[in-house]
Order: structure tokens, then sequence, then C-alpha cells
């Protein structure tokens, strides 16, 4: 184990696939740990490539590089394979969730249209215990493959020849864009290899570093920092089932202790589920000193967060200094600034009345002061600038803009859709270099340091638990649930609170005709229901306003943030609240 | 929560669940129809696998994450544990 692992670019993900073949290949790469009983599955570094190789050649049977392959799967290391499989073949994997059973809207329907996929790749796990998946299969109009991470391979099996370069996709990630336009981020393979060696160096990861991770792999966090930085480290990844970690949090912190793990990532929320499910017991002979990094990022980071888990965590050997702020977005192929290992999160106090009016002044009084926490400072060979949104001309510290990204990890645009594409990734300069710029559309401001902390968003983007969603869908879905509800005059927002994280809250006109007999509590049941059942998130107000008082532009635009301060301010022209 | 109760009854179970609504979600006991769906309380997927733990947890069975999702009303997921219980209660019996 060197950093020597490190010194050579690599020609593509499916290089570096082979390199750690060739260097570590009895290593353990890959360990998938069932939510009940040992049967722990692990691959090394030299299987994971065989079987991978094995299933190139498959998909090469029955596409081409440069086609699509939807990547369906249910927690383990068949999705690995799978991924691994495309990587090699020069197919550009779209990793997706499993639409559920229950599902009263199925949300993959404009994915399939837009990236129009020659294949479909699941396991037999999946098949077996969803035989309601095959008419989605069939619907697909793909060719669907069983992969499976147990076959055994000749060790000569495999497609040789044609390889994949930096340019060429490796994927298609779909977490960005409302349900009825997705967007899919084109991931370059010189994407990836670009943000691993930015994340292994802010990081300062060791080669070799042990990483346990329950994100799932269809998020960039999972993909990113489940299996492609530990594939890059030649370290072993642990990976658990999200389903276990929500049913039983202290499982992750059991993984980290049992494989005496160094590195994790994970959303706010998942320090706050460890601390809200704590219990003496089953923590018992638990030593967590091994955990040296743990990235909080996808969705804000609060300080009230970061203080209870080290408290609750520090008699079992938890370091205060393992907390790692970071921020990123699948535009930035994951990472775009992290903190300084060791030390953990980076705090600010700032004035909230400061803060209305873009800057970041001292608060003045303790009723004033709002904590921010750092979210780091850019990864290495990148930069991070805050710019006046409209102009795009930069701003000097401690004054809020919008967040630009620039460099070699900046996405290829987003696939079929030049329109936002030009607007997202701005090209700068001749064109000519491999890096680009991205406007991320959130807002924060740097200190005279270069950490970032982030304010608030431009877009009007929801993210609950790491997961985006856009008002617009849960709107038409609310609207959609009852005929008293005004088409068009609802507003969907997050409101932050200080311990819990993101809460949804829904403003919606009612007809006048129901204004009378308008039964609050019922119809707020209904709505709940309603998007609860399509988007998966609870709402914590539904408030039902008069009509024609939902704050709108003259050309008729909701104003979501407006709406969400006069909510906040209690200024609506409320008739019910359920 | 990890003591196994003696066999509780339908009407228990459906008591029990009623009442980790109104702790979980932070509502008022009459607002919970036993034929409602429990979407229809803000019940969303995360928090219904925490249900579904504590279910687990309650009668030492062991569930589907997604248990309360495919059963989903308090009169529905009571008969689905009730059902779990007995097959439970015939593999003991039969296993002897």
């Amino acid at each position: 184990m060197s950093e020597t692992l490190f010194d050579r670019p690599f020609a593509s993900m499916a290089d570096l696939i082979a390199s750690r073949a060739r260097e570590r290949p009895e290593a353990p790469a890959f360990a998938y740990v069932p939510e009940r009983g040992d049967e722990r599955l692990a691959l090394t570094f030299a299987q994971v490539e065989a079987r991978a190789r094995a299933v190139a050649a498959r998909l090469l049977e029955h596409a081409e590089p440069g086609d699509r392959a939807l990547l369906l799967f249910p927690p383990g290391l068949d999705c690995v394979v799978a991924f691994f499989a495309c990587l090699l073949s020069g197919i550009v994997a779209v990793p997706l969730m499993v639409p559920r059973r229950t599902a009263a809207r199925d949300f993959s329907v404009a994915i399939l249209a837009d990236c129009t996929p020659r294949l479909l790749l699941t396991s037999a796990e999946l098949v077996d215990s969803r035989p309601d998946l095959t008419d989605w299969f069939d619907r697909a109009g793909a060719t669907w493959l069983v992969v499976d991470a147990q076959d055994d391979v000749s060790p000569a099996a495999g497609a040789e020849g044609w390889a994949p370069s930096r340019s060429d996709l490796a994927l298609l990630q779909y977490t960005s864009g409302s349900t009825s336009t997705p967007k899919g981020v084109m991931v370059s393979h010189g994407n990836i290899l670009a943000n691993l060696e930015m994340i292994r160096r802010r990081m300062e990861n060791p080669a070799g570093a042990v990483s346990v991770n329950w994100v799932p792999l269809y998020h960039d966090m999972g993909l990113m920092m489940g299996v492609m930085q530990p594939l890059y480290l030649g370290g072993l990844s642990v990976l658990l089932a999200p389903a276990s970690f929500i049913r039983r949090p202290l499982n992750w912190l059991r993984a980290i202790h049992d494989y005496r793990a160094a590195v994790t990532s994970a959303p706010n929320f998942a320090f706050d589920l460890c601390v809200s499910r704590f219990q003496p017991d089953a923590m018992k002979g638990m030593d967590l000193s091994c955990w040296q990094l743990a990235l909080n990022g996808a969705e804000p980071i609060h300080a009230d967060t970061i203080d209870r888990f080290n408290q609750t965590f520090a008699p079992y050997g938890l370091n205060p200094g393992t907390m790692y702020p970071g921020y990123g977005l699948a535009e930035a192929t994951l990472l775009a600034t992290g903190s300084q290992r060791g030390t953990g999160a980076v705090r600010r106090m700032v004035s909230r009345d400061s803060l209305r009016a873009g800057r970041a002044d001292p608060p003045r009084g303790e009723e004033d002061g709002q904590c921010l926490v750092s979210s780091g400072r850019a990864v290495p060979d990148s930069s991070v600038v805050i710019v006046d949104p409209d102009t795009q001309t930069p701003l000097p510290p401690l004054v809020v803009g919008e967040v630009r990204v620039h460099g070699a990890h900046v996405a290829q645009g987003y696939w079929h859709n030049a329109e936002v594409s030009a607007e997202t990734f701005p090209l700068s300069g001749d064109g000519s270099s491999t890096e680009r710029t991205l406007r991320t559309g959130d807002l924060g401001f740097v200190d005279d340091a270069g950490e970032l902390f982030l304010t608030g968003r431009i877009k009007d983007l929801i993210i609950i638990r790491g997961m985006n969603h856009y008002p617009a869908d849960i709107e038409r879905t609310v609207q959609d649930s009852h005929e008293a509800l005004r088409r068009d005059c609802g507003s969907a927002f997050a409101v932050t609170d200080d311990s819990q994280g993101e809460k949804l809250v829904i403003v919606q006109e009612v007809e006048r005709t129901m204004r009378q007999s308008l039964d609050a509590e019922g119809l707020a049941r209904v709505v709940r229901e309603a998007v609860t059942k399509a988007h998966e998130i609870a709402v914590e107000a539904v408030v039902f306003i008069r009509p024609a008082s939902l704050p709108k532009t003259t050309s008729g635009k909701i104003q979501r943030g407006l709406t969400r301060r006069l909510w906040t301010e209690g200024r609506l022209e409320v008739i019910g609240v359920g | 929560m990890s003591t196994k109760a003696d066999t509780p009854s339908e009407a228990e179970i459906q008591e029990w669940c009623a009442s980790y609504l109104v702790t979980a979600l932070r509502i008022k006991r009459d607002r919970i129809g036993f034929d409602a769906d429990f979407a229809s309380f803000g019940l969303d997927s995360v928090e219904s696998v925490f249900m579904v733990t504590a279910a687990e947890d309650w009668l030492g069975l062991e569930l589907g994450s997604e248990a309360a999702i495919e059963n989903p009303s308090v009169n529905a997921f009571a008969a689905f544990l009730m059902k779990c219980l007995e097959k439970k209660a015939a593999g003991r019996a039969g296993g002897r």
C-alpha cells in the first residue's frame, strides 16, 4: 500500500478497475452486510474485475459502447458488478431507484423516455421478489439482463480490445430535474477520475482506507463514496442496505466498529437518526476510534446535529474531529468543497438581519445570531467563486451570492437538453479546456479564509433527507388530489427547523365556492395522503388560504420565497390549517 | 420495547398501532381512522420503516421493511401482524 497507487493518470475508469485488480488482486474490495444473518458476500479486487469483465462481454452482445443501460438493483454487490461492467464496456450506466410496488405514480417513465436505454440490468433477487416489475421491464423497451455478483467466471472470459477514454460518458445521474422534465447529468470517465483525486487529496484519504456506506447507489453520494472512492483508494468498501440503516441506525456504527472503518458519507439526517435511536445496549463493546472522517453533505448541515452526535458517541471513542462537512452535487460529479480533515466543523455566527440583506455581518446581540456550519473549501485543482446571480460578477468575501464551481469535475451538461445545459454550464474561455464552469443555483458566501457557507438556493428546490424534490411536482400532486384546490394557485416550500432539518409546508388556495364549507382537517388529510404517496415525504403543515391571495409576480409566476416569508411571519390570509 | 408480549389480540394490536402514530407523528388520537391510509396521517416511507421496526421489537417478529406500506392502514397492518403471529406460532408448534 503506498501513494504510488495515485501517481499516474488513468486512461479511463476501465483502466482504474484493471489497475487495482492487478495491483491488489487478493485484497478485499467490496463486502455486503445484510440486515440479518451473517452470510456476508465479499469480493476481492481481482474477483470484482473478472466478474464485471464477463458481464461486460454479455452487454456488448446486446448493445454498443455509448448505449444506455438502466441499473435497477436492490442493495448488494450485483449493482457494483453491473456498474463496473458498464465502465469496462463503454456503456453508459443510468442508476435508478427501484419503483415501489405501491407507487401512486411511476416517476421513471419520463426518465426512460429521456435516456432511451438499450439495456436494463437487474438481479435475480429483484425479478423473483417483484414479479410486478416484469411489466415495467417490458414497457421500458430495453433488453433486460440479470447480473449476479456470485457468478463464477473463468479468468479467460471477457471483452478485450476496445476501451473507453476519459472523454467518454460513464453515467447519467438523474438526481436533478423535476419529474416531468428530468435532467440527466452527463458524467464522463474523466470527470469521475478528476473528482476521485480531488476527494482523495482534500480528505487526505490514505491508500487502503476502509469505508462503510449505506447511502443508495443510485444517489451520487452513494456511488462516488461507496463504490468509486474506495476502488480508487484500493480499500475495502462495506455496503449496507439503506433500509437496514433506517430500521436500525446503530447497525451503521456497528459495521464501522466491526470493519475498523475510517471513512463514511451520509446526509445530516443520518446523524440525528443515530442520536434519536441511541440505546446503550446496542452500543455495548463498540469502539469508534477508528472512524476518522464522516462526510456530512447532500443536505443542509446543522451545528446542533453535530454537537448532539459528538456528545452521544464520545464515550464510544468517537473523535469530535471526525465530522467532516462538505458540499457537492451531481453536476460536479460529487464533491465541490470539503473541510480540513480532523478539525471538525468550522462555525460562524452571523447576523440574521444582515443575511436577509445578503451580507454575513457579525450578530448585533444574541437574538440576531445564527450559527452557520462551513461546508469547507474548494477541492484541489478547482475553484469556488461567489458571484452576483444576475451579472455573474465575482463578489467580495462575506457577501451572499450564487456559488459557481470550476474544474475538471464539472460534468458535461444535461443529456439532450442543450438549452438548460448552456445556462447551467456556461463555457469558460475558448471551450478547449477540459475544465468547465457550473452555476450551482445555490446561495452562499465565503469568508476570508475561503470557507464556504451555504445560506439558501436560487432554485426553489426542496431537499429532504438528501433527496431533491421540485415544488412544481408537489404542487401538481396537491391540486390533483381534490377539486376544491385551485390549479396553479399553490406553493410548496421547505422551512428549516433548527433541530430536524427541512420540513415541507404547502400553501394552497381553495375555490371560492368551497370557502364557507371548508373542512380543513379532512382536506389536509387528502393532501397529505397524496403527497406522501407520490413523493415519499411527510407534510409538516397544509395551509389553506383565501382565493387570489397567493403571492405571484405580475406575469403570474408563483413567488415561493415570498410565500415562505409570509407564512413564517404569520401574514398569509389563512382560512384553515391542517 | 424489546419485551415480548403474550400474544395480543387484533384489537390490542390496532390500539398499539394507533398510539404509535399519535406519538410518532404528534397527531391527536381522534384523528386516526382505522381504515384511513397511513399516508393521510403523513406517515412517509422512512417513518413507516420506524413503525415496522417498533412492531418487530414489540411482537418478536421479523417483517419486511415495506410491511406498513403494503398494509397501509391500522386495520390492514394489525390484520397482517396477526397473521404473522399465527404463522410463527404454527411454525413453532410444528417444529416440536
